[in-house]
């Protein structure tokens, strides 16, 4: 048994908060604009595959075939390897979950919440694979920015 | 916490360890320096990714505490800076 107050501190810790493990959460917008997109994703990914319930990535509004067709990462994915692998990549992007609660508290979104969203489950119905539309929920959960106009009533 | 297991085998262990190595070579590099992926190697990751997230639901219920990061954008030597400070998973740094 370990014999002094630190320990015993550490060890409650760790197994109040599971702080052994260093949780991540992503929030989108892996690609384009930089130069090493194929990088991120395939860490991204690895992770994802290696630690699937301490690493979390949502979906971005440029895990979008349409979107990084033209913002970049095909244009890498094309010079470097292929629009074969581009597409691979982009299967996988409809994929991506769009949002996370935290502790039934912290709403998480790449962009923000939508007029047409009145329950979570509208959000866990949504079926994948899809693309991201270009009208509806999941389009303004992916796209939304802050209004300073919008009150809570 | 999801609570899932991830189902893979003990070559699908050292395979994906091994993924995970050649992307973190970068880290004792000049920043920008490519890491080169094979395509058979990324087009696995790309299925093996898929299959992991459709097994999760689309709004995911997680739990505290949780370290939350955005918009990379192509950064990769953000990306390291981002786990050097935060921890590489599982670790906390």
């Amino acid at each position: 048994m370990p014999s002094n107050t630190h320990v015993y501190l550490r060890l409650a810790n760790a197994i109040l908060h599971d702080d052994k493990k260093a949780n991540y959460l992503f929030l989108g917008d892996y690609v384009d604009r930089g130069k090493q997109s194929v990088e991120v994703v395939c860490l991204l990914f690895a992770y994802k595959i290696k630690y699937p319930e301490n690493f979390f990535i949502l979906r971005g509004n440029h895990e979008c075939a349409g979107i990084n067709r033209i913002y970049g990462f095909y244009d890498e994915c094309r010079r470097r390897y292929s629009v074969k692998l581009w597409k691979q990549f982009c299967n996988t992007f409809n994929c991506l979950p769009c949002c996370a609660v935290i502790d039934d508290k912290i709403i998480c979104m790449h962009g923000g919440l939508s007029p047409e969203l009145s329950q979570m489950e509208q959000i866990a119905n949504i079926a994948r694979p899809c693309d991201v539309p270009d009208t509806g929920l999941l389009c303004d959960i992916l796209w939304a920015d802050p209004d300073p106009s919008i009150s809570v009533s | 916490m999801l609570r899932q297991s991830s189902g893979q085998n003990a070559a699908d262990e050292s395979w994906i360890d091994g993924i995970i190595d050649t992307l973190l070579s970068a880290r004792n590099k000049k920043p920008g320096t490519p890491v080169e992926m094979t395509v058979p190697d990324a087009t696995t990751l790309c299925n093996q990714a898929r299959e992991v997230l459709l097994s999760q639901p689309m709004l995911l219920e997680l739990g505290a505490p949780i370290k939350i990061c955005g918009d990379v954008h192509g950064q990769y030597t953000d990306l390291l800076r981002l786990f050097e400070y935060g921890g590489f998973p599982p670790e906390v740094s």
